[in-house]
């Protein structure tokens, strides 16, 4: 089980190039953290790998498991188990949570989902994330509070279990109570499902509740720096400078364990 | 001269004609099979009155009503080209006439097989209830028309829930003209779904004359292929603490049209008064239109009114948020519209109905088409929305009262 992406080249729609070639290969059970300043493309790399129609994807290939997937439409994508947790979830009135959950269960698995077990499932997620307001009842993500439209990705996740999951960052806007919620609630899932992680964020205090095995830096649409969790302690210490030269452009790639 | 309705329900039916019989009890007979509604009375464009009907008809004579139409202020000829001719030229009335503190449930099927051409009179007496459901189906061969004038008079604490499905086929052309006067402390709920016919043209007038009457209006456009609805609806407060909402939404598919015009009409002796129009669309196709013209007239300071329009192609992030879950594009467009509708749903007491527009509304959405009966099938529709929530709670003038 795998997700490959061979030197992808993204663009919008108006043509701005946005991701200049990045590489990336997650197998199953694997985590792979992005990190990046702000504008390098980290988001726009994980909405092309989920097939987001705005974004033109003008070179290279996503492969799943072998097969070509870089002309399948959404949809298609989350069928084969790949599921992307949005930064902004889209707020949608009149379309019930449970509901909604229940057809993307079915979607997912071609199967008629058991509604007594989706709601053991949503209660039990509801109560482990921390989810005080609750969920059943109300409309997606609709009047919800920034912590609970992250917690309500991370929900959908545990009950739609992916092979891999593009988590583009579950932490922003959470307190420091709600961002262990919430990593252990990724970890969890991921460790039963051995769900592929790929997880964007700007900062380390979520990564102290998880241990990402590989370490991305990307600036300017290409990852510039590959490692481990050394790499994070370098970005900490040195900020995203240290991995620039004076004109801005990327030094040397990092590779081993974070040293040149 | 008003004629209970058991009696008259008894002396009209499927016209005499072999054939019109047919397709009415052939409709009838789907609508109860897929949709679980069971028309009570069908009325068709060829209707015949039977032997024994005979002093209902001339006793329902437009000529021998009019006196009565004056002297309750009601439509007149003058009111409208449509109105004149539907004086003219329609072969019945049906008068739905419930007693001082009665209550009735009541479903009509309108067929029209030949034109249709008919008059609804509608008395609702004082503390009466009236659940009224009219459904509009078509088994024309040949280019037709639905016309039809409803003129109802809500007694004081009288409560009637009116729902209106319009799901003729793509050759008949539909001309509608209500006028309702709603008495002190009565309260109107008047759904519309606009789903059917080649075009549809409709003038409502919805009159608070009584002290603190309220009327909820909800409209319903769902069009597909070419299909046209001029919809024009005159909310008035015509007296102190009376309220109108008018809530119209649509959703408009491949090369459909939509004119949406809803205009409040607040007198000045409507102090205390509260009235809103509130017109949405979403285009589902690049061809689709649709105008949302709202308006109002204020004579009295004292008063509550707004208005809002808003008319979006369908929100290409909301469609990859709900396909990045795995649902299909048509499933996803589904999904939107039901919520889009949801509230206005939630309006709808009869379950059988609401089932049954939901199942229109989901077969117009997947394949466009309109004019037969669907299977009921909720899947996928919802009705989240708190059917008692005023639309005033969502407005940001009004968000803290």
């Amino acid at each position: 089980m795998a997700l490959e992406i061979n030197d992808i080249y993204v663009s919008t729609r108006e043509g701005k190039e946005i991701v200049k070639g990045v590489s990336l290969k997650i197998k199953e059970g694997e985590f792979h953290v992005i990190m990046g300043p702000n504008g390098s493309g980290k988001t726009t790399l994980a909405k092309a790998i989920m097939g987001y129609p705005g974004l033109k994807i003008t070179s290279g290939r996503i492969m799943f498991n072998g097969e070509d997937i870089t002309a399948l439409t959404p949809d298609k994508r989350a069928r084969l188990g790949i599921f992307l947790q949005f930064q902004n979830p889209i707020e949608i009135e009149g379309v019930g949570f449970v509901n909604f959950l229940r057809a993307a269960k079915e979607s997912v698995s071609n199967s008629t989902v058991d509604m007594k077990q989706l709601m053991a499932e949503i209660k039990t997620g509801v109560g482990s994330l921390s989810i005080t307001n609750g969920i059943v009842g109300r409309s997606l993500n609709h009047g919800f509070s920034g912590g609970e439209k992250k917690k309500a990705e991370i929900l959908q996740m545990s009950v739609l279990k992916p092979k891999i999951a593009l988590l583009d960052e579950p932490d922003s806007g959470l307190d420091i109570d709600a961002i262990k919620v919430v990593a252990e609630n990724i970890n969890e899932v991921a460790r039963k499902e051995k769900t592929g992680l790929l997880v964007i964020t700007h900062y380390n205090r979520i990564l102290t509740y998880m241990k990402p095995e590989f370490v991305h830096i990307m600036s300017d649409g290409r990852i510039i720096a590959e490692g481990k969790h050394e790499l994070i302690e370098k970005l900490e210490k040195e900020g995203y400078d240290s991995f620039l030269n004076s004109k801005g452009k990327p030094n040397t790639t990092v590779v081993n364990d974070g040293k040149v | 001269m008003s004629i209970p309705f058991d009696e008259f329900a008894k002396r009209i039916g499927p016209g005499n004609d072999e054939s019109g019989e047919t397709e009415a009890e052939s409709l009838r007979k789907e609508l109860k099979e897929k949709l679980g509604i069971l028309p009570e009375i069908t009325i068709n464009g060829s209707i015949r009155i039977s032997d024994a009907a005979k002093p209902f008809a001339r006793a329902l004579d437009v000529r021998e009503l009019s006196e009565e139409y004056l002297s309750r202020k009601m439509l007149s000829s003058k009111d409208s080209k449509h109105v004149a001719f539907v004086h003219v030229h329609s072969k019945e009335i049906l008068q739905i006439d419930v007693p001082p503190g009665g209550s009735a449930e009541l479903n009509l099927l309108f067929l029209n097989m030949e034109p249709l051409v008919t008059q609804v009179l509608i008395n609702v007496g004082k503390g009466a209830k009236l659940n009224l459901s009219e459904w509009y189906g078509s088994k024309s061969t040949k280019r037709s028309l639905v016309s039809v004038i409803h003129e109802a008079t809500l007694h004081e604490y009288s409560n009637v829930e009116m729902n209106m499905v319009h799901n003729t086929d793509s050759r008949t052309y539909a001309a509608f003209t209500s006028r309702v006067v709603i008495g002190d402390n009565a309260k109107l709920e008047f759904n519309s779904i606009y789903d059917g016919g080649a075009l549809t043209k409709v003038k409502n007038d919805i009159i608070a004359e009584g002290y603190a009457a309220k009327s909820r209006i909800t409209e319903m456009v769902i069009g597909s292929s070419t299909q046209g609805f001029d919809i024009n609806t005159v909310v008035v407060n015509a007296n102190r603490d009376t309220v109108s909402e008018l809530e119209s939404k649509g959703a408009m598919s491949d090369g459909s049209r939509c004119l949406l015009k809803g205009f409040a009409d607040i007198r000045e002796n409507a102090p205390g008064s509260m009235s809103f129009v509130h017109e949405r669309g979403i285009l589902l196709g690049k061809e689709a239109h649709m105008d949302s013209i709202p308006g109002m007239s204020i004579k009295n300071s004292d008063v509550k009114a707004t208005h809002s329009s808003a008319v979006a192609p369908v929100d290409e992030d909301s469609l990859f948020y709900l396909m990045s879950r795995g649902a299909s594009m048509a499933e996803a467009r589904m999904l939107l519209v039901s919520g889009f509708f949801s509230g206005s749903f939630a309006k709808i007491t009869n379950p059988a109905l609401k089932e049954a527009v939901a199942s229109l509304m989901r077969e117009k959405i997947y394949t466009g088409a309109f004019g037969s009966v669907p299977k009921a099938t909720m899947s996928g529709i919802w009705t989240d929305a708190d059917p008692d929530s005023s639309i005033f709670k969502g407005h940001y003038k009004y968000k803290d009262e």
